[in-house]
């Protein structure tokens, strides 16, 4: 069996299947050549290297590895609680202390897998012949939005389907939840379906599926969906409030980066939809309060030059005047 | 370019400042887990290196022997010795040994990166690069000082031996990884020419300090802590007496080391304030510091005659150098009377040209500089030719610049043609000599330009040769700005917009640009405004040159600078 196999067996015995795994993230490790321990270093040989990690990011995680030996470093921002499986089979998972630190020796495999408190898996890492690999976990099934997107007339959804075949888990939700939301209405005679009765008429079968979809999920998918948009909007809420610090002067760029917010900010709100479908989400809804009062405030705050205002975005802004992540070109009421 | 969250290592807190939040929630709980931020230490400072998609951020610290820490390159190494050598020239006065100082290379150890791409940086191979110049030499200062460095301040630029600051390589990558790893560093020092470049990219919350010579950041940075040490220094009188000694000695030979007299000039000053209690003769030595650097820097040095007797205590090549300076001051800012330093001079020069030292010639050309704006021009320009010849004959090559410049520029403003072409044949043989290089031979030549565009303006040859200079960046503002003058018209456009800048020295040859505008348009009012704007930057040259009953034309010509 190939190692890439015994990895999958692995997870599979642990309940992930192959189709839950995000996309690969293989980060370069230096140092790892054979001549690199010849060479007398910056920093010292105990030093742990820090990976950046667009993967672990998005969940306010971070990994510092020892490229050479078997140390693993994994830290959570703001110290939320989490887990770490040194090895896959049979290992016993090891909490993060109170700073929110766990420090576990890897296997000779390379394997970790990373869990909330409640051993929802988030991520699997192992190491390679010079690099760390990563994979983002998703335990509920992606939903099939291409299938429900065939007979609508918005064109734009049509394209957002299209972008989004072969991605994840999150991103195909994420989109569910935007057909739930943001769906151009079907031009149609309103007076007649109400004369006639055909109230459920009103509402589009398109924007109707994905809200189908979140009620037939069972418990296990929606505590996995609710824990990952909480991680999710723990660390947008942490980028929100480094906003300020890191915007760029360039107006182009820091518009890139606040758009960038924007949309994470709205990946998480159709997630949040569709949970409310499935009755869940109150965790959720105490996590982005948090993170949409920084939103609003930064947004009031915010340089007239930046500019975030694609399609998505503008929809945002009709849909709800009040959503900090609308598009900038709408005078929103925020309060 | 979109960047990655920052991963800032948890001995970073503990290091220094640069990487806590800056203010808000956050702060408040790193405090109540951590206690109060700590500040950096005696020459700790935040540097920047890039490499490919990753920019990291340093803890450079006073090396200890067997100390941890990166393993320095051979570039860097090269940059820690270039500091070493800048640094006395930047210092008002060197606070303590440079040999402890340099005791131990520094430690530099990871603080936190930044990348662009998923990756992890390379951390292990030795850090490398001519870019920490600056941040090495202020660590080094701190060292010296024994005063800490601002923890708001990082520098990114190069440092030469002579403390000049250049540019470094991938700036922006750095400052937009900077303003993400290190919210409380507010100030960025760089390379003047990369100002526009650094502005680029810093957002609302870091300014960009740009500095040309290392003594400027040294300035800038340790303007406060500077005076607290120096007062400090006044409670020893053993450390008193050294210091006091320092500045003169810096006053008296350091002028062809140093390149930025702010510090001197502030240095000598605050001890004069804040030192109780000071001997006449110690007090009149740090005047003397104190005029000479405020002479340097902007003209406007005021030492007065020495105290009886103390002038014959020192020996006499002191002594020479004391008066020679005394005699340039007069000419300068007009302080003390010309007459009274010229006695003193004369009563120097009691040998023949040909038997003189180095020095003593560079009193007899202060005193031709003196004659020159007192009525005695044509006398000077015989003097300062003698000087030139005998500098050459004794191949002093540094110090032919001086009267060669003076011997060409007062040959045009006396209409000598024929003095001036020996003056350029003089300089054009010199050049083949081969000690006679760096900026002197390019005073030299604005000073043959000048001289031959008073003699013809038209000159097609000598405003190429303006023009040529005008637009060479590599020489001192000064230069490039009085050159701009004789180009008239066509040099206008830069002196106003580096006037408008805030420039002294353009604003000043701006109006010489105005007065020479006048005379020619035969407008005697606008000349005279001229001459008196001009004798508010330059009381000196101008009231001797007034006094002696020169007319407005007689100081458009004769004016020195």
């Amino acid at each position: 069996m190939s190692m890439h196999h015994q990895l999958l067996a692995d997870l599979q015995a642990l309940g992930i299947s192959a189709d839950m795994l995000g996309e690969v993230e293989s980060l370069p490790m230096p140092g790892s050549g054979p001549h690199a321990a010849l060479q007398a270093g910056a920093a010292p040989a105990t030093m742990l290297l820090p990976a950046h990690s667009p993967v672990l990011d998005a969940l306010g995680l971070r990994v510092e590895i020892d490229p050479s030996g078997g140390q693993l470093r994994v830290i959570s921002r703001g110290a939320v609680a989490f887990q770490v499986r040194a090895g896959l089979r049979d290992a016993l998972a090891q909490a993060a202390d109170e700073a929110g630190i766990s420090r576990v020796m890897l296997p000779q495999t390379g394997r970790f897998l990373i869990e909330t408190a409640s051993g929802m898996p988030l991520v699997v890492g192992w190491k390679e012949t010079g690099a760390l690999v990563l994979q983002a976990i998703y335990a509920w099934p992606g939903p099939p939005v291409e299938e429900w997107t065939v007979n609508t007339q918005d064109t734009w959804m049509h394209a957002q389907a299209d972008h989004v075949a072969g991605a994840d888990a999150w991103t195909r939700t994420s989109l569910a939840g935007q057909l739930a939301r943001l769906c151009e209405p079907e031009v149609r005679d309103v007076a007649a379906l109400i004369a006639s009765g055909r109230l459920q008429d009103l509402v589009s079968a398109v924007e109707l599926a994905p809200r189908h979809w979140a009620r037939r999920l069972d418990a296990a998918a929606t505590q996995a969906l609710e824990q990952q948009a909480v991680r999710r909007a723990e660390a947008l809420g942490d980028d929100l409030t480094d906003l300020f610090d890191t915007l760029s002067a360039d107006m182009a760029e820091a518009s890139g980066s606040w758009a960038r917010l924007c949309h994470r900010r709205d990946d998480i709100e159709s997630v949040r939809v569709l949970l409310r479908e499935a009755g869940v989400g109150d965790t959720l809804d105490a996590t982005l309060e948090t993170a949409d009062r920084t939103g609003r405030a930064i947004r009031i705050n915010l340089d007239a030059s930046i500019s975030a205002a694609d399609e998505r975005l503008r929809r945002v802004a009709l849909g709800d005047p009040s959503a900090w992540w609308g598009s900038t070109d709408f005078q929103a009421h925020y309060f | 370019m979109v960047w990655l969250r920052p991963h800032v290592a948890d001995d970073a807190l503990a290091a220094g400042p640069w990487c806590w939040p800056r203010d808000g929630e956050r702060l408040d709980a790193l405090v109540a887990r951590r206690g109060e931020r700590p500040e950096p230490g005696v020459g700790s400072i935040a540097a920047l290196t890039v490499q490919d998609e990753t920019v990291v951020l340093w803890h450079v610290a006073r090396g200890r022997p067997g100390g941890s820490g990166a393993t320095l390159g051979r570039s860097l190494r090269a940059s820690w010795r270039d500091a070493a050598i800048a640094l006395p020239r930047a210092l008002p006065v060197l606070w303590s040994s440079m040999q402890t100082a340099m005791a131990a290379t520094p430690t530099i150890s990871y603080l936190a990166s930044v990348r662009s791409a998923p990756g992890m940086p390379d951390l292990r191979s030795p850090i490398d690069g001519p870019s920490f110049g600056l941040a090495l030499t202020l660590s080094l200062a701190s060292i010296v000082f024994d005063a800490t460095l601002p923890g708001d301040v990082v520098a990114s630029a190069t440092v030469d031996g002579s403390g000049n600051v250049g540019p470094v390589g991938g700036l922006g990558q750095k400052i937009g990884g900077l303003q993400r790893m290190a919210p409380r560093v507010t100030r960025l020092i760089v390379a003047a020419s990369q100002r526009d470049e650094a502005e680029l990219h810093a957002g609302p919350h870091l300014r960009v300090v740009p500095v040309t010579h290392a003594a400027e950041a040294i300035d800038i940075v340790f303007a406060d802590r500077l005076s607290q040490v120096i007062v400090a220094a006044g409670e020893n009188p053993q450390r008193r007496d050294q210091l006091t000694e320092s500045f003169f000695r810096l006053a008296v030979v350091g002028s062809d080391s140093l390149v930025d007299w702010a510090p001197v000039m502030r240095g000598a000053r605050l001890a004069l304030d804040r030192w109780n209690e000071l001997a006449p003769e110690a007090r009149y030595r740090l005047e003397f510091a104190h005029a000479v650097a405020a002479r340097h820097h902007d003209n406007s040095g005021r030492a007065g005659m020495p105290p009886e007797g103390w002038l014959q205590s020192l020996p006499r090549p002191l002594r020479v150098q004391v008066v020679a300076h005394l005699v340039q001051q007069s000419a300068d800012a007009g302080h003390p009377e010309p007459e009274r330093v010229e006695a003193l001079g004369n009563r120097l020069l009691d040998h023949a040209l040909e038997d003189s030292s180095p020095a003593d010639l560079r009193l007899r050309g202060a005193l031709a500089r003196l004659h020159a704006v007192t009525g005695r021009a044509l006398a000077a320009l015989l003097a300062q030719e003698a000087l030139a010849r005998a500098f050459a004959a004794i191949y002093a090559d540094s110090d032919l610049a001086y009267p060669l410049s003076e011997w060409a520029r007062l040959a045009g403003a006396l209409s000598e043609p024929t003095s001036l072409a020996r003056a350029q044949e003089f300089h054009a043989r010199l050049l083949g000599t081969g000690g006679y290089r760096g900026l002197g031979p390019r005073f030299v030549e604005l000073a043959i330009a000048r001289g031959r565009l008073l003699l013809d303006p038209a000159d097609p040859e000598a405003r190429d040769l303006a023009r040529q200079l005008a637009m060479d960046e590599a020489l001192p503002d000064h230069v490039r700005w009085c050159a701009s003058r004789w180009l008239g018209a066509e040099g206008r456009s830069a002196l106003t917009a580096e006037a408008s800048r805030g420039h002294r020295l353009a604003s000043r040859n701006l109006v010489l640009a105005d007065l020479d505008e006048a005379l020619r348009m035969g407008d005697d009012i606008a000349a005279n405004a001229a001459v008196d704007a001009l004798q508010g930057y330059d009381p000196g040259p101008v009231a001797h040159l007034r006094r002696c009953g020169a007319t407005t034309a007689d100081i458009a010509r004769l004016y020195p600078y």
